[in-house]
């Protein structure tokens, strides 16, 4: 008596990427939602603010243009590592993410620290417009700083493509959450 | 099996992502020309809700792939929309000082 064995299915090869991706999508949806969170508590309490600093009145716009173009580029260039085929040529383009993402970090810390010690300071807890400021930014600059272990991670170690495409995905949306803050602070005409 | 919720990345010409990261500079470049113009606080506020809903526009599409069709990337459009949404709809009406009721 012949029996035959119907096909065991297999997991495609994408199938780990695709529950990776899935996986990193639903954490940037909650993610998401928490910079939604602040966003809205921005707009509300400067709207209804009596009166709101203008942009050039406490931030400098040329360091924070050089860190917006360093993480457009480093958005660039993790698509690029996502894309490498060679172990090589990804560590080389996770690299200068790496040194992007740590140049948008040394320009942030460089604004905190002129921001506290200027002749009009802006602290987290003196007004409004500074504890939106710290807030926003600084919960950004944590997922800059998380984006930038694993990215550091991936070029240390043996990090599998499927691993840096998830990654880069993470990367992008630090990138796109950052335009807002920019256009809200730095750019936003006063009232 | 879960299928890839978004296009892969790896998925994309190199051509594409040069193209996507020029439309962002400009874009950039174009925000920072209007908030330095001397035009009216209404018509910065107005091009730069514009520009950012561009840029936006232009990561979401171009580099993160995202795809309307499929679910999970919809959950995290959906809360950056209607966040992003509320922000823009209430600073111009800070800019534009309209007052319904």
């Amino acid at each position: 008596m012949s029996s035959t064995v119907p096909p065991v299915p297999v997991a495609a090869p994408a199938a780990s990427s695709g529950v990776g991706n899935a996986g990193m999508w639903i954490f940037l949806a909650t993610d998401a939602m928490g910079f939604g969170g602040l966003f809205m508590a921005y707009g509300v309490l400067r709207t209804r603010a009596a009166a709101w600093p203008g942009a050039r009145a406490h931030l400098a716009l040329a360091p924070a243009a050089v860190m917006t173009f360093a993480l457009l580029v480093s958005a660039f260039t993790v698509a690029q590592a996502a894309r490498a085929a060679k172990p090589g040529a990804r560590r080389g383009w996770l690299a200068a993410t790496a040194v992007l993402g740590l140049i948008f970090l040394g320009g942030e810390g460089a604004e905190y620290r002129r921001l506290a010690s200027g002749a009009d300071p802006v602290r987290l807890g003196l007004d409004l417009f500074g504890a939106t400021f710290y807030a926003l930014t600084g919960y950004h600059g944590l997922h800059v700083a998380a984006g930038l272990a694993c990215l550091i991670a991936g070029f240390v170690g043996k990090t599998r493509a499927r691993t840096i495409e998830v990654v880069a995905l993470y990367w992008q949306f630090v990138d796109l959450a950052w335009m807002p803050i920019f256009t809200f602070f730095y750019l936003w005409p006063a009232r | 099996m879960i299928t890839g919720v978004h296009q892969p990345l790896a998925a994309g010409r190199p051509r594409s992502a040069w193209a996507g990261f020029a439309v962002l500079a400009a874009l950039t470049a174009a925000e920072l020309a209007v908030a330095t113009s001397s035009a009216s606080a209404r018509a910065r506020a107005t091009a730069l809700g514009g520009l950012l809903i561009a840029k936006a526009g232009v990561v979401l599409g171009a580099c993160l792939r995202v795809s309307w069709r499929r679910a999970s990337p919809r959950l995290a459009l959906a809360a950056l929309a209607i966040a992003t949404g509320f922000a823009v709809v209430l600073m111009l009406e800070a800019v534009f000082q309209v007052r319904l009721g």
